[in-house]
């Protein structure tokens, strides 16, 4: 996608040139927001809910988009708003998606390519959804802590003292397993 | 910055080896096909939501039009319903309390009022004149009230109140 973010803001919000422009985002940020939602949420099935729900609040929401950020800091946001989101319905009936991980259906049943990729998936559920997402979004995304900033609304400072206990934890998660 | 890029790159190695010697790609992967299909199943759900926008839309449109126009009609209308006639009346009213303070009868009355309304006319008549520059004389005044049937005793009093003769 070339066009700039202030193109993107005009064409999403005409009618003729929405659609076009709305179907390229679809095609180069599905997989990249994909990854990050199933990483929050712990399983493919609620990760397909949240990555559909992020679409269609795009399209719903086209128009706010006035192309001050990048584009992709406003997809990332809602992503991760809605990630977190439904994690926070989930927990109110049950833990943090451990169970999805430890009992996946026969249906979804994804195989990681090493053992330190399962167990760190599993360590990432050990986190709080909050902390599980800017862990995510620094180690695996790798956006900068500004982009970061403005995609979770937290300050610089923040961020890190929450990614360096994400990183401790972890760690520890990984030995102990 | 670049310092605290090293120190800070340095300080994750430390606490966190697993994770900074080598960095760990994780990319669950989905069932076969869903990326393909991902963007078929979204737009199954689009048009719904987008016709039901435009919809809604219209019928407060249309609405709201069916309200103005009502509203314009009204007041279109509230001319037909002001009361010229009325006003017609009023002055006639007017006229015949004045006269009737002059201890005229009604016969008396009746001739003024006829002739308030010819030289109403006629006051129309010299706005026509001056507008197209031709004057009539005095005479040619009388001459035409006579033809109309005012007494030659009322139109001399008025017009010499008037000083027009």
């Amino acid at each position: 996608m070339q066009d700039s973010n202030w193109d993107i803001a005009s064409k999403l919000k005409n009618p003729r040139l929405k659609s076009g422009v709305f179907n390229e985002l679809v095609a180069e940020y599905q997989k990249p927001l994909y990854y990050h939602i199933r990483r929050m949420v712990g399983n493919h099935h609620d990760a397909d809910d949240v990555l559909q729900n992020t679409f269609l609040k795009v399209w719903k929401y086209a128009d706010k988009f006035k192309g001050e950020s990048a584009i992709y800091t406003w997809l990332y946001r809602i992503a991760s708003n809605e990630a977190l989101s439904h994690l926070n319905g989930r927990e109110k009936h049950r833990s943090a998606g451990l169970e999805d991980y430890q009992h996946p259906s026969s249906e979804h049943r994804e195989v990681t390519e090493s053992e330190i990729e399962r167990k760190l998936e599993k360590a990432l559920l050990t986190l709080p959804p909050k902390q599980r997402q800017v862990f995510d979004l620094k180690y695996f995304s790798d956006l900068s802590y500004n982009e970061i900033a403005e995609i979770t609304e937290t300050s610089v400072g923040a961020l890190k003292a929450s990614y360096f206990h994400a990183v401790k934890k972890i760690e520890l998660s990984l030995k102990v397993d | 910055m670049e310092p605290n890029k090293n120190n800070e790159a340095e300080y994750l190695k430390e606490i966190s080896p697993s994770l900074f010697n080598e960095k760990v790609k994780l990319n669950p992967k989905p069932p076969a096909g869903y990326f393909e299909s991902f963007a078929e199943k979204l737009n199954e759900k689009l048009p719904q939501q987008e016709e039901t926008k435009v919809r809604k839309i219209s019928v407060v449109n249309l609405r709201n039009l069916a309200i103005a126009a009502s509203i314009a009609a009204l007041v279109a209308l509230i001319p037909f319903f002001t009361q010229d006639e009325n006003l017609n009346t009023v002055q006639e009213d007017n006229t015949y309390a004045a006269l009737a303070a002059l201890d005229l009868d009604a016969d008396d009355i009746s001739e003024y009022v006829d002739l308030d309304l010819i030289i109403d006319e006629a006051i129309e008549a010299d706005d026509f004149i001056d507008e197209y520059n031709t004057e009539f004389t005095d005479s040619e005044i009388v001459t035409f009230l006579m033809n109309e049937g005012v007494s030659e005793d009322l139109i001399i009093n008025e017009y010499t109140e008037n000083d027009s003769l």
